[in-house]
């Protein structure tokens, strides 16, 4: 079976800063992988890379079996098509002025422009459902909704084009917690019901720990271990991983 | 102000109210909160986006913006009441006794001030003339508690050439270097990685130890309560639905809410809390739970939910220092107490 993602030795310099230093990865289809680190580990701009926005220096990734760094704009097209990106800040990756509904349907008018509107709207509907918003919120503006579901209307216009790949930058970092669990859970009912393959990038190991079925340490543009969540969390081997790890704070007191 | 006995109340919060007049009509932010710290004493406050923490610790240092004012209740540092300060003297006080570390506190560093320099700043405003050897020996000090490196490079260094989390770190200290009796401060440790934020949490709790400096630390990190904070206040909808000493709060939580909040705190294998509704502001600062349009006990069990409707939001003691606002968890506590 041919990997939903398969990154060979990347490595991207930024004036002289090395933010990827030999990545690799397999990601079998229906996986969801967690990437943590700290700030400056390069898990951002392994994220970024998956979707062609930072030209590898060298390497190579693969988004079931098509290369991102291709000069083909069909390729391109298909690949943005496969992939989709959910970013940190709802409110910052919607359009204030665009319904939700418009927001959701702009995927589809670039990459299925032969849809009619019947059909489009028919899709738009469907996302929303997927990620329980009512269509009711269909025409409203993302001003009005709260941040829990402003994410989920970025995880719908993530969604609308059935991607084969979504990649999660820090997607729960900047909501509360109450709206951090509508997401985290909606994320392992995707998993769970339609085999959704993600990459789950995040510094919080709490949040990656629950809806990943492996994760990956990252280190000075590295991964240092890459493990089953279980194991990682209950055994995790290389030393940093285990400092990562062992300075996580328990939300027990002592 | 003179110096008192570690453990004994210093910042005294009494039934503080605090109204924005919002475009679209007035906004209770903080309905009637009563808090004390003690000196030598960290309380965490703790609670979501909008239940009016950050205008609870603005009210404390007198920072409030433009549209919101007081509307009731008092401060109270040591001996001094400062419901009736006028904005001198609150600058008085905030130049000696009070510190107060903004949300994206990097952003309180002056850009045109080399780092030394604002540390010079401060001293000099609250104690006169200070030399140069001992602002270099207090920010040094700090700087290296705080775990920054290279210590004379960062004190000849603009904000500009810092990183986010060098800044916010370097703004904890220029706060901590003149010895206020009273830190508030808003998301201290908010965007930085875990090891770091353990070296300011210990050396924040070390100098609130070493000083009896009271300090209030509003987060939304539970983690960081859980280790570093002696008590807690848990907020919603502009009131203290529960406080306590840490280990009572969060060991065995009482109030919904509270329970709620850290039935969403994501534990493998577990399904999270979650709440039905958005949390919403209180337009008329009407007395009772504000929790109560949410809550799952009221909910269940109708008689109560209107009981919590009309009671006022004072605090029940439950526990040893441990106290919960509304009806549904003093029930709770009758119940233990018959079985």
């Amino acid at each position: 079976m041919t990997a939903a993602l398969a990154i060979e030795d990347a490595v991207k310099t930024f004036g002289g800063h090395r933010a990827l230093d030999g990545v690799d990865l397999v990601l079998p289809p229906g996986e969801a992988l967690g990437v943590i680190g700290e700030s400056g580990s390069g898990k951002s701009t392994l994220a970024r890379a998956v979707l062609g926005l930072h030209p590898l220096d060298s390497g190579r990734i693969r988004v079931g079996g098509l290369d991102v760094r291709t000069g083909d704009r069909a390729v391109v097209r298909e690949l943005r098509r496969r992939v989709s990106m959910v970013f940190q800040e709802p409110r910052e990756s919607l359009n204030p002025r665009m319904t939700i509904a418009a927001a959701v349907s702009e995927p589809l008018r670039v990459h299925e422009p032969g849809l009619g509107p019947a059909d489009r709207r028919r899709r738009v509907l469907e996302a929303l459902d997927l990620v329980s918003l009512p269509a009711a919120l269909a025409e409203r503006h993302p001003g009005a909704l709260s941040g829990g579901q402003q994410q989920r209307v970025s995880i719908a216009r993530a969604l609308v084009t059935q991607p084969t790949l979504l990649v999660l930058d820090e997607p729960t970092s900047a909501l509360d917690l109450s709206i951090q669990a509508q997401v985290l859970t909606l994320l392992r009912r995707l998993h769970a019901e339609l085999g959704l393959t993600y990459v789950f990038v995040s510094h919080d190991i709490d949040a990656v720990g629950y809806v990943c079925d492996r994760v990956a340490v990252m280190l000075h543009g590295r991964i240092v271990e890459c493990a089953p969540t279980e194991q990682l969390l209950t055994g995790a081997s290389h030393p940093y991983s285990k400092e990562l790890l062992g300075a996580a704070l328990s939300p027990r007191p002592a | 102000m003179s110096t008192a006995e570690i453990g004994s109340p210093w910042l005294e919060i009494r039934d503080l109210r605090v109204r924005y007049d919002a475009a679209d009509g007035p906004v209770h932010a903080v309905v009637g909160v009563d808090l004390t710290v003690a000196r030598g004493e960290v309380l965490g406050v703790v609670g979501e986006s909008g239940c009016g923490k950050s205008s609870l610790a603005r009210a404390v240092v007198g920072l409030l913006p433009g549209n919101a004012a007081v509307t009731g209740g008092r401060v109270r540092v040591g001996a001094h009441d400062l419901s009736a300060a006028s904005p001198a003297r609150w600058r008085e006080l905030r130049r000696t006794e009070l510190a107060y570390m903004p949300q994206h506190s990097a952003a309180a560093l002056d850009p045109l001030r080399r780092v030394g320099r604002q540390f010079a700043d401060v001293l000099r405003a609250a104690n006169g003339r200070v030399s140069a050897d001992e602002v270099h020996r207090v920010s040094s000090e700090l700087l290296e508690a705080a775990g920054l490196r290279d210590v004379p490079r960062v004190l000849r260094a603009y904000p500009h050439e810092l990183s986010g989390g060098m800044a916010q770190r370097i703004a904890l200290c220029v706060a901590l270097a003149r010895r206020p009796s009273v830190l508030v401060a808003d998301e201290p440790t908010s965007g930085l990685d875990l090891t770091v934020l353990r070296k300011v949490m210990e050396m924040l709790r070390q100098r609130c130890r070493s000083e009896g400096m009271a300090v209030v630390m509003v987060t939304h990190n539970i983690g960081a309560v859980a280790q570093y904070c002696n008590r807690v206040a848990v907020m919603y909808g502009g009131a203290v639905v529960e406080s306590g000493p840490v280990s009572s709060v969060l060991g065995d939580p009482r109030h919904p809410y509270t329970r709620a909040l850290l039935g969403a705190l994501p534990r493998r294998g577990e399904p999270l809390a979650l709440l039905p509704g958005v949390a919403r502001v209180s337009r008329d600062g009407a007395p009772g739970c504000p929790f109560r349009h949410r809550c799952p006990v009221g909910a269940a069990d109708p008689g109560l939910g209107e009981g919590c409707a009309n009671e006022p939001t004072t605090l029940r003691m439950v526990a040893d220092d441990h106290a919960v606002a509304g009806l549904c968890a003093h029930g709770d506590a009758l119940e233990r107490e018959a079985s």
